[in-house]
């Protein structure tokens, strides 16, 4: 068996710091994530709206929260699993399962809050707050990633 | 200027206590390709990972392109080529968008990129197959591509780790061709890691030969060559009586520094003298021979020895 670092050993010797390669993969993973959350939430509401009889809708706020706080959090959930990947050594294909698995809980909850419920549990500072500590995380992340370096990261994942 | 391209000084590693490198000394000049030979285990990886910045030497210093790889300085990994064990590309891209995705990380200028993309495509012989997902091009393939990545830069150094390892020999032969014309049109200064003599053999302009962690030789592969090349003459006699005569002669004049009698057959370690001085000797004392063999001992022979020294230790 060869002892292979993975793609990580080769992007740690291009010019990118490790924060850049932590926000690359923050980045790489949440988008994908987030389609799925958005997709899955689409599909609720449209399964909603065909047992209703009345066109059930999210209000402002929800879409806000859809919008803005849901790819927050993913990001979030992400950061901190890439960042505990650089920092422990976990298999990247468990990041990947993990955020999926944070993103489709994600979409649950909120479709069966606000949209089958026909609620408005997401009041404007709901989401301003949950945006704002979603923010706070991820800059203290991102932060923290002065912390990693390279020897530990090579011996614990290559 | 003349400056070397790598220069290690005394450089250790241990791994929780443990030696794995220790007392590494060499330099690479500029436009050499150099071997890194040696048994697995014996430390490449290791010295490659310090002097890529990816581990810190527990003493000594690795000076690259004249600066030590500090972690938090992106200067001089922009400078220098990687192809590790694994080829650093995306499976789920294709080949052109891999190469696309490293032209950008390396912040090589957007109207370069196209060209210098097709440039190395057409290096790697893999033009007509650039929209292909890179998963399921063949061992070899990626290979080639691994090494047309790691020139986005235009790299002064490529490190290499075991380029040819796990190929087929065909495409072990296109890749070592690759290398030749990197630095044959390029310049370019190649740092090779390798277990296999005659890549060393085919492809180095130097070599030093590790093991145990220590570098038992460093050499231009000529001076390799010259200095381990040993004429030995093995010389049968006729009958042992002869064997035995020769051995006197020889060793009484201190012509030959080293002989040995095994029944008929005569070993002579040449020094200075030729084959053909130590044949004249014999028939000057009337000693009949029945066969004289030249059996000299091959850089490969060198090699095993080592290599062979090892395992008895272990
Ligand atoms: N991260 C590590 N932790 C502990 N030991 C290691 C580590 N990396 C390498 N080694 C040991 O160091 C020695 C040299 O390894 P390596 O540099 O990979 O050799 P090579 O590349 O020549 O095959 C081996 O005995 C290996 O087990
Ligand atoms: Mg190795």
């Amino acid at each position: 068996m060869r002892r292979g670092g993975g793609i990580i050993e080769t992007l740690l010797c291009t010019p990118l710091s490790l924060r850049q390669i932590w926000a690359g993969k923050v980045l790489g993973v949440t988008i994908p994530a987030y389609l799925i959350a958005l997709l899955t939430a689409a599909l609720i509401t449209l399964i909603a709206n065909v047992f209703s009889t009345t066109i059930l809708l999210p209000s402002p706020a929800v879409f806000l929260h859809i919008v803005l706080v849901v790819p927050a959090f993913i990001a979030v959930a992400v950061g901190l699993l890439g960042f505990g990947h650089l920092l422990l050594g976990m298999r990247e294909n468990q990041i990947m399962n993990i955020t999926i698995f944070v993103a489709i809980f994600f979409a649950f909850s909120l479709a069966n809050t606000n949209v089958i419920n026909g609620g408005y549990a997401v009041s404007w500072a709901m989401v301003g707050g949950m945006l704002s500590i979603a923010v706070l995380l991820l800059a203290l992340i991102s932060y923290l990633t002065r912390y990693l370096n390279k020897e530990r990261i090579t011996t614990t994942i290559a | 200027m003349d400056m070397n391209a790598i220069e290690i000084h005394d450089l250790a590693k241990s791994f929780n206590g443990s030696p794995v490198l220790d007392e590494i000394n060499f330099k690479v000049r500029k436009g050499e390709i150099f071997g890194y030979l040696g048994p697995n285990g014996s430390g490449k990886t290791t010295t490659m990972r310090i002097m890529l910045g990816l581990l810190k030497p527990s003493s000594g210093r690795a000076l690259i392109l004249g600066e030590e790889p500090d972690e938090h300085n992106g200067s001089i990994r922009s400078r220098i080529g990687v192809l590790l064990e694994n080829n650093g590309l995306y499976e789920r891209l294709s080949a052109y968008q891999n190469l696309l995705y490293y032209a950008r990380l390396y912040g090589v200028p957007e109207p370069d990129r196209v060209e210098k993309i097709e440039r190395l495509l057409e290096f790697a012989g893999l033009s007509d197959r650039r929209n292909e997902k890179t998963g399921r091009f063949s061992t070899g393939m990626k290979r080639k591509l691994g090494l047309a990545r790691a020139m986005i830069n235009d790299p002064e150094i490529l490190f290499l780790d075991e380029p040819t390892s796990g190929l087929d020999p065909e495409s072990r032969m296109l890749v070592r061709d690759l290398i030749l014309r990197l630095s044959e049109e390029g310049g370019m200064t190649v740092f090779l890691n390798t277990h296999d003599l005659s890549e060393v053999e085919k492809v180095c302009s130097n070599a030093a030969i590790l093991e145990g962690g220590r570098i038992r030789v460093c050499d231009t592969i000529v001076g390799l060559k010259r200095s381990h090349d040993t004429p030995v003459l093995e010389i049968t006699l006729v009958d042992t009586e002869y064997a035995v005569r020769t051995l006197d002669i020889l060793t009484s004049q201190d012509h030959a520094c080293d002989c040995e009698r095994d029944d008929r057959r005569v070993t002579v370690t040449l020094d200075d003298e030729s084959p053909s001085t130590v044949l004249a000797m014999l028939v000057t004392n009337g000693i009949a021979a029945e066969e004289v063999k030249n059996v000299t001992k091959s850089l490969e022979a060198v090699y095993l020895d080592i290599v062979k020294r090892r395992r008895e230790h272990e």
